[in-house]
């Protein structure tokens, strides 16, 4: 899975923003706000990946437990799924 | 016609020649400076799409890559004619603008789309030269500018019309839709530009912007500083980004960021009333004294 073409992240001050350019301008009007880790799991999203290898990048960078990890991955995929920002 | 646009050497052919002369006649210039960008107009009996590799299709717009490496953007109708045909080169340094000449629509003429092609042209060539548009009526007031944005039918051009109403002559109104904004330096400058939405309410004039100022309806009226990512977003919403070129949209992401580090941006809240000029001057310029008419 990875995030669709055509959504730009970008940081803003301590937090990110993800706009839509090109042809996802079309259907997708408004901005994306994520916080750092949300900016952080976006970015690993951007590539071709997995939820296990997101959760492990997600180990590596944060002090936090494989469960919560593995959960808070699980709750970000599900969340774009919703809004069909997953290629799949 | 040889014209200068937010300060740039522009020249456009137009088809219906007389009405572009009076509307641009504010822009036309006499300097021989070669062109940044030059855009042609043909009305035709039939527009014919020309043969290319097909790159995108948005809706009934097709967008084809064409042997000589210009692009090509056509439209559709129902019945399969194609009203408009634009042939620009990647830069949007030259562009070819084919209208169908019996196009009918319940709005707009044809002088209608050619003035708006031909804008959104310019909006596409000015993003590439590092600068934007924002969809906003603006004023300059003392050789302040100031970007009033908002989605359409907010009340913009209202606000603007009561700072004209109320501090008189020494208010401009720079562009009462699509001005231009380019930096010099790390200063912004707010220009005025021929294509002005609905109303003919621009001059070719240019001032510092000094403060982008979102228009909110409300019963009474505040003025209050946005925050970053609150700006960010509305700005983002407000700065025009063409459907048909990813990286022209990342070029507007860039130009978002420079805009939010030189300017700050409010919201107003307001009504349609003197008290809501007043509001927004004494906020926006607390070091001007002012009398309102």
């Amino acid at each position: 899975m990875k995030i669709k073409s055509g959504f730009v992240l970008r940081q803003v001050g301590e937090q990110y923003a993800v706009v839509p350019v090109g042809v996802q301008t079309v259907d997708f009007r408004c901005v994306i706000t994520l916080n750092e880790t949300g900016g952080f799991l976006w970015q690993q999203l951007q590539e071709e990946t997995t939820p296990e290898a997101v959760a492990q990048a997600l180990l590596a960078e944060y002090e936090v437990s494989p469960e919560t990890a593995a959960a808070d991955v699980a709750t970000f995929v599900e969340r774009l799924r919703e809004n069909r920002l997953l290629d799949e | 016609m040889n014209l200068c646009i937010a300060g740039l050497p522009v020249r456009i052919e137009s088809a219906d020649k007389a009405w572009f002369a009076g509307r641009f006649a504010d822009y036309i210039r006499e300097d021989d400076r070669p062109p940044v960008m030059e855009m042609t107009v043909r009305v035709l009996e039939t527009v014919c799409p020309p043969a290319g590799e097909t790159v995108q299709q948005v809706k009934s717009v097709t967008l084809l890559r064409l042997a000589d490496g210009r692009l090509c953007r056509f439209g559709r109708d129902r019945e399969g004619r194609v009203p408009f045909a634009l042939y620009y080169t990647p830069d949007y340094a030259c562009v070819e603008l084919h209208l169908w000449a019996e196009r009918r629509h319940p709005v707009f003429t044809l002088r209608d789309w050619e003035y708006m092609y031909t804008g959104m042209a310019f909006q596409n060539r000015l993003t590439v030269l590092g600068g934007g548009v924002l969809h906003s009526s603006s004023l300059a007031w003392r050789g302040h500018g100031v970007a009033f944005s908002a989605n359409s039918g907010t009340g913009k051009s209202t606000h603007v019309g009561l700072w004209k109403q109320h501090l008189g002559d020494e208010v401009t109104v720079i562009n009462d839709d699509k001005p231009a904004i380019r930096f010099e330096g790390d200063m912004p400058v707010l220009y005025g530009t021929p294509w002005s939405g609905k109303t003919a309410l621009n001059q070719n004039v240019h001032v510092p912007l000094r403060t982008i100022v979102f228009i909110e309806r409300g019963e009474t009226n505040h003025l209050r500083r946005l925050d970053t990512m609150d700006s960010y977003c509305r700005l983002s919403e407000q700065l025009i980004r063409s459907y048909y070129d990813s990286e022209l949209g990342v070029k507007v992401l860039d130009f978002t960021d420079k805009l939010l580090a030189a300017v700050p941006v409010y919201a107003l809240t307001c009504n349609i009333s003197r008290e809501a000029v007043e509001t927004a001057v004494r906020g926006l310029f607390p070091g001007e004294e002012c009398v309102l008419l």
